[in-house]
């Protein structure tokens, strides 16, 4: 009797060993354990925009210690006989039943991981407009409106996105794969998803995970490349005070851009639809409690979702391969370029305004918002401790996240 | 065959670039130029809307002194009409481009300090317009410190 009460124990503790991380994870998957605690420190300590890092970390850590989380659901046959000997002789109506070599199979339904329920909103493209929804609702497009010019700024840096398309079909990467590697480069998180959800979903972990890495790593990756490409007279032009721009413009301007990218570009309706509606919410002043929810409860939410569901398809096996290494590697050529572009294209107008633009807020073209126009600030700043950038970047900043969308707009169309 | 699929990759990667490029471009001009167009167009009307506004406040200001001085214009004595303002003293040691002398040695003396003596010499001293005021300033820096 305690021979056998001790037998059940062992095998007990050998099934639970067995089943647990030690016996189950790879060498793969204590790398991304480390990467992830990397990231945590990045976060925490550096404090490289938390709000996404951190829920990406946790994502990345959770389903290399337990990839059961990310699990796809999936139907399990049982046997009449032993399912209803497992349930005191009860039948189960609500099942399926499959008949193989004369004996009756229930089709039994496994629930999923928790973390593959919440992935569907990135895998359908939903989280990305609901972020955008925040976005918009959070944004101000009064130095845009003020300063109409910033849109070329906004444009020029989505060049790293087309150069670094042609730098993906080297490699040896598809059209439609090439396209969601090249969208990196506008470093805007949610239009990387979205495109790569339509175009190469098989690439969604790394893509997502590049996105989001580069954009919190803004304030590294951009400085000296604007300090490149600028001289020091350059970055201490200060720039004049920005006109007043009425609630009235405000208010029309959501509702123009909507429709002429609508008519346009249909496939970046949905992304520059919802990033004006939340603007239009907040600058109507007509629906503030809905314009609050957008920019607070609902923006956390999907925060949280979004960063540990794309930190989550970033396992061992799938991550640590030549191809995710050449994604993160094109990813940040791509996002080099963009800075770049953005930077050369503020010289161009800084000489041909007469030295009246700083180049320095050109690198804010790229979509990372309000990331991007604080480097801008904080390198102009470090030139000239009286130069304020901040409000002339936010120009380029936000123009830049409706360049991306245009210009997944523009892949969408063509490669999908 | 591989060298076919390359070429057609080629072709379409130089394709989405030319074409992404222009579309992008294109559309954001059309976007500055509307932003322009509507801009203009609110503020012209906005424009006129106070010009109008503050026309009419003046004209009712005026209708009201009229209203007000026709009773009072006869007990009013000539001393009541307001005196020409008093001309401004002129400033004490106002040297080059108006900048006091004590603030010249102070800029000579700090100069000299950071310098040393017989190196350099102070040539001219001219104001630079702030953008903003040094209130202003401190209030920017203040508020952009976090970022």
């Amino acid at each position: 009797m305690q021979v056998e009460i001790l037998n059940e124990l062992w095998n007990s503790l050998v099934t639970i060993f067995t089943s647990s991380g030690f016996a189950t994870a790879t060498w793969e998957n204590y790398v991304m354990i480390l990467i992830a605690c990397v990231l945590f420190y990045l976060a925490i300590k550096k404090q490289f925009e938390p709000l996404l890092l951190l829920p990406i970390a946790f994502g990345m850590l959770l389903v290399n210690l337990y990839p059961g989380i990310m699990a796809q659901p999936s139907t399990e046959m049982v046997s009449i006989a032993d399912y209803m000997a497992a349930h005191d002789g009860a039948m189960n109506t609500g099942y399926a039943i499959t008949v193989m070599d004369g004996v009756q199979y229930y089709n039994v339904p496994t629930t999923g991981g928790l973390f593959w329920y919440l992935y569907q909103g990135v895998k359908l493209g939903i989280y990305p407009p609901l972020i955008f929804l925040g976005v918009g609702a959070m944004t101000d497009f009064g130095p845009l409106i003020a300063n109409p010019k910033s849109f070329i700024l906004g444009a020029a840096a989505q060049l790293g996105i087309f150069i670094t398309f042609i730098g993906a079909i080297l490699l040896g990467f598809t059209t439609a794969q090439a396209g969601s590697i090249g969208i990196i480069g506008g470093a805007d998180g949610p239009t990387a998803i979205f495109v790569t959800s339509k175009l190469a979903p098989e690439l969604l972990g790394p893509i997502a995970v590049a996105a989001y890495s580069y954009m919190a790593l803004v304030p590294i990756i951009q400085p000296p490349i604007m300090k490149m490409l600028t001289t020091k007279k350059e970055r201490m032009i200060v720039m004049t005070q920005l006109r007043p721009v009425s609630k009235l413009e405000k208010v029309i301007f959501p509702i123009i851009v909507t429709i002429v990218i609508s008519l346009l570009l249909p496939d970046a309706a949905s992304l520059v639809g919802m990033l004006m509606l939340g603007n239009l919410m907040k600058e109507s002043g007509v629906v503030d409690r809905i314009a609050k929810t957008a920019q607070n409860e609902l923006m956390n939410i999907i925060t949280i979702f979004l960063g540990t569901t794309v930190g989550a398809t970033a396992t061992g096996t799938v991550f640590l391969s030549g191809q995710t290494l050449g994604i993160i590697v094109l990813g940040l050529f791509a996002f080099c370029c963009g800075t770049a572009g953005g930077v050369l294209m503020g010289k161009l107008m800084c000489k041909l305004s007469g030295g009246k633009i700083n180049p320095l807020i050109g690198s804010a073209g790229v979509s990372a918002v309000p990331m991007a126009a604080r480097v801008s600030q904080k390198v102009g700043q470090a030139e000239n401790p009286a130069n304020f950038l901040l409000m002339h970047a936010m120009g380029p900043n936000v123009a830049g996240v409706i360049g991306s969308a245009v210009a997944a707009g523009v892949l969408i169309s063509i490669l999908a | 065959m591989g060298d076919d699929l390359f070429m057609s990759n080629m072709e379409i990667a130089l394709v989405v670039l030319l074409s992404g490029l222009v579309i992008v471009f294109a559309v954001l001009f059309l976007l500055i130029g509307i932003v322009k167009g509507y801009g203009m167009i609110v503020l012209t009307v906005t424009g006129k809307r106070e010009a109008k506004r503050k026309e009419k406040a003046e004209r009712a200001k005026a209708t009201a002194k009229a209203a007000q001085k026709e009773p009072a214009s006869k007990p009013e004595a000539p001393a009541a009409v307001p005196a020409p303002a008093a001309a401004p003293a002129p400033a004490a040691e106002a040297v080059q481009d108006g900048i006091p002398g004590d603030v010249i040695a102070a800029i000579a003396a700090a100069v000299d300090f950071m310098y040393g003596t017989g190196t350099h010499i102070v040539a001219g001293v001219k104001r630079i317009s702030p953008n903003r005021s040094a209130w202003a300033s401190a209030g920017m820096i203040e508020s952009t410190r976090p970022f």
